[in-house]
């Protein structure tokens, strides 16, 4: 219904003009201010309530100087033509992104490059500063959810939808009634959210949530594989305390997500306050508090070490390194390639070649051998079971069958009921042996699809492309100087061109007299690029409003007077700033070339991490598989045998 | 002794590398020869629809994933995939409407999806199935019937058939314990719209939780 607002006025009457739409939710829409770059308006969908408003007003008054530079604080209500409020005015926030767009490593690869362990920590802990920000001035951020963090790429966090905390004012108290389920604390878990007050112990389950989101590759704390039957959903889990990753996991039938990292990589001290936090003392005793949170991240900060295999690999420097273990076993990048910094401004080719050669072929792809099974003893006992033989008796059985009820013979009738029995032990061994074919077929499938994925992450592909990529870029390296030299030959060959371009850019259109083109019209063209004779081009022209076939005809004109009066001068050398103009143009490939070359061989490196890593990872699932394919290829050949 | 097959963590990448939540769609497709014509290429214009309102939304381009069955023959035209990987290929028609075994397969793959999630540590929402049929079952319905039914009882997710112009309203009546929707003209892309927007809404709240979905009323006849 407010889709047609243009105008809104503060509480003071002044009149603000809404601009673009810049975000729309549930709720409402947020809109640019034309007149106040560093502010927005949020437009609601509905009438506001009472006890909204006044707790917008209520925010306006305790806002600190913490809270607005952490947080999207609203500043005042504004309102319709007849006074009503409808919305509300807050800091504009760009250049961020929402905290889920971080903590995937999928949309991390797009959204925030360059980023590494450290950087998420501190991304923790600025988030924890945030939140002990709101927790000092007595408010409650209740709605803790995946949009609500906005990511800087300086690390930096902001957190935003303020209108939704729980604030209190003057003995007042403004609740926040919404919540998403995965941040809720378990106390809160299967309940209406509407009449409860919230605490800091809440948002502090939200907190924890929300770092071990960023530390543990996006992976949610209570997301896990649960051992009883039917489904466990993360509000269930975090409900009945199942935490996967905790001490108490196999006690309440749960298990980490496969290949992910064990609680122990953040350290013993951050490893307890996890623990605290998703357990029941964090409910009855108190979880660790935003200012927790805060020390122990700079503390692990401080703590991370280099990977020696991986150079984007940071953690606590435990044996394997935490990051090439699940690189390795699942081959997903979790953090894109680090340049390092610096370097010495002359590139050193030769020697740059030096260090590509120095890095070692990680050789081919290691085969996984054949292992040495003895059939299982059951499949033994069905040696030489076949189909046909099954097939027979049973008819055999029938047939004793039917001739006893036609002879009406009882104990011919006795013999059927042992052919019977007996028919139905070859059934039986029938349907184990095909059985004992199924399980083998399965393996078999199972283990051509490993071993395309194995040829993959193990096998030296990557590394090669990676070379070629390299050599590629060398040899670009390579031709710059003859590239150079081949513009400079050109030039000299368009020295006519060049130096009628020259003297058609001394005529500025500003300063000409032309016919029908005035002031205005001149002003029109300038903030089309059209400046100098040289600019005046047909089909440029065109693309002008207000330039028809005949005004433009009229410059034409006046280019080509302005062209008669061009003399070639052939004793005049290459303008030097043409010569410069090539130099640049060869100095930007060189830096680019440069960039490419450094980035591609950590590439190199990186990829050879990876795959050396993932032969490491990997390997003892596929000998799992190596020995469920020969074990029951060996069963399947024990009873055909 | 099919134990020993359960899980494989073994090609667990896509989960390692989005570990969000997910949110399942199987959409069971017609794609018999009365679907010829404008009904075809509507529907493809709708998908292309599907695909570019769903992209608009970064999170649900992690959490919605995508499946396609289409029948005329039975055809796995897309394998469940987060909606950032979903490509819309262009449908085209051909044979009858074996509308039972399509149904079958779908639900089949729904539940291997599902094993998968739970095998890798992932957190779904109830899945949503949607029919979208101009015709008759030309096979046997009865173990769909039985198997919608009995999933729908088991909350193991929610059924909803649409009939195209010459739908057989009754039997679509009978197979879903939801009231069947009747598409209004060749409203597909309408109807994509409101499912993306549905879906967006489904996977920003709680898994777990149910959500008021917008009323159909722009694209069905109510």
């Amino acid at each position: 219904m407010n889709a047609k607002v243009r105008e809104v006025f503060t509480l003071r009457g002044e009149a603000l003009k809404l601009g673009e739409i810049v975000g729309q939710g549930g709720e409402g829409a947020v809109y640019d201010l034309a007149a106040h770059k560093n502010h927005v308006a949020k437009i609601y969908h509905r009438p506001l309530e009472q006890q909204r408003i006044d707790k917008i007003r209520a925010m306006g008054k305790i806002k600190t100087g913490s809270l607005e530079k952490l947080t999207a604080w609203p500043t005042g209500l504004v309102c319709s033509k007849d006074s009503k409020p409808i919305g509300l005015i807050m800091p504009k926030i760009s250049g961020r992104k929402s905290i889920h767009q971080l903590y995937s490593p999928k949309s991390r690869r797009t959204d925030f490059q360059r980023v590494d362990w450290r950087f998420l920590t501190r991304v923790a802990a600025n988030t924890a500063r945030a939140f002990a920000a709101v927790h000092d001035n007595a408010c409650v951020i209740g709605d803790v959810n995946h949009g609500g963090v906005l990511v800087a790429q300086d690390a930096t966090v902001r957190l935003i939808d303020c209108d939704s905390f729980q604030v209190s004012y003057l003995g007042q108290q403004y609740l926040c009634e919404v919540g998403i389920e995965t941040f809720t604390p378990p106390e809160l878990q299967s309940r209406s959210f509407s009449g409860i007050v919230r605490t800091p112990n809440h948002d502090n389950f939200g907190l924890a949530v929300m770092v071990f989101l960023l530390l543990f590759m996006g992976k949610h704390p209570f997301a896990g594989r649960y051992a009883g039957t039917g489904d466990m959903p993360i509000s269930k889990a975090i409900e009945e305390y199942r935490f996967p990753y905790g001490a108490n996991a196999p006690a309440v039938g749960m298990a980490r997500p496969p290949s992910s990292p064990e609680l122990a990589i953040v350290g013993p001290r951050l490893a307890k306050m996890f623990e605290d936090a998703f357990s029941q003392r964090g409910t009855s005793a108190g979880r660790p508090v935003a200012r927790d949170w805060v020390a122990a991240l700079a503390e692990l900060e401080a703590n991370l070490k280099q990977c020696s295999a991986n150079s984007s690999h940071w953690s606590l420097g435990s044996s394997p390194c935490p990051w090439c273990k699940m690189e390795g076993a699942t081959g997903v990048p979790l953090f894109s390639t680090v340049v390092p910094a610096g370097g010495a401004t002359l590139f050193d080719i030769a020697g740059f070649q030096r260090q590509v050669d120095a890095i070692p072929h990680p050789g081919p792809v290691p085969t996984v051998p054949e292992t040495n099974v003895t059939p299982d003893p059951n499949a033994l006992k069905l040696k030489g079971h076949a189909r046909r033989t099954n097939f027979r008796a049973g008819i055999a059985a029938a047939v004793v069958g039917v001739a006893g009820l036609m002879m009406a013979q009882i104990w011919v009738l006795g013999i059927a009921l042992g052919v019977f029995l007996g028919l139905r032990g070859f059934l039986n061994r029938d349907s184990e042996a095909a059985e004992y074919r199924r399980v083998a077929a399965e393996a078999a499938t199972q283990w051509k699809n490993a071993q395309t994925t194995w040829m993959q992450r193990a096998g030296p592909d990557a590394f090669d492309r990676q070379k070629t990529v390299l050599a590629g870029l060398r040899r670009e390296w390579d031709i710059l100087p003859s590239k150079r030299v081949a513009r400079i030959s050109e030039l000299e060959r368009n020295r006519r061109q060049a130096q009628l371009h020259r003297f058609l850019d001394n005529f500025e259109i500003s300063s000409a007299k032309i016919e029908s083109i005035g002031p205005g019209k001149k002003q029109v063209l300038e903030s089309y690029g059209i400046e100098t004779a040289l600019d005046v081009e047909r089909n440029k022209l065109y693309s002008v409003p207000g330039f028809g076939p005949k005004t433009a005809q009229k410059l034409l004109n006046w280019r080509k007077s302005v062209e008669a009066r061009f003399v070639f001068d052939p004793s005049r050398a290459i303008d030097p700033r043409d010569i410069a103009q090539i130099d640049q143009d060869i100095l930007g490939d060189r830096k680019r070339l440069q960039g490419a070359l450094v980035l591609g061989l950590e590439q190199l490196k990186q990829t050879r991490a990876q795959i050396l890593a993932a032969r490491e990872h990997s390997r003892p699932e596929m000998e799992r598989l190596r020995l469920v394919l020969d074990q029951s290829s060996a069963n399947v050949a024990a009873i055909s045998g | 002794m099919s134990n020993q097959f359960d899980q494989i963590p073994f090609g667990a990448a896509e989960f390692a590398d989005n570990p969000e939540p997910r949110c399942p769609c199987l959409l069971l497709l017609d794609t018999s020869y009365s679907m010829s014509g404008a009904p075809i290429d509507a529907l493809n214009q709708g998908l292309v629809a599907f695909k570019d309102e769903l992209a608009a939304d970064s999170l649900a381009m992690k959490r919605v994933e995508v499946a396609i069955v289409t029948f005329g023959p039975v055809n796995i035209v897309a394998p469940f995939q987060t909606a950032d990987l979903f490509t819309p290929s262009t449908l085209a028609t051909s044979g009858d409407t074996p509308m039972g075994a399509a149904i079958e397969q779908g639900l089949e793959m729904l539940r291997r999806r599902k094993d998968e999630y739970r095998a890798n540590g992932i957190s779904y929402y109830r899945p949503w199935v949607f029919l979208m049929t101009d015709g008759a079952p030309t096979d046997s319905i009865v173990a769909a019937e039985n198997a919608v039914k009995s999933g729908e009882a088991a909350k193991a997710f929610s059924f909803f058939a649409v009939g195209v112009e010459g739908a057989n309203m009754d039997i679509l009546a009978k197979l879903s314990t939801r009231q069947p929707l009747k598409l209004s003209g060749l409203k597909f892309r309408e109807l994509f719209s409101w499912l993306s927007a549905s879906l967006s809404g489904v996977s920003q709240s709680q898994v777990g939780q149910t959500v008021a979905l917008q009323s159909p009323a722009g694209w069905a006849e109510v």
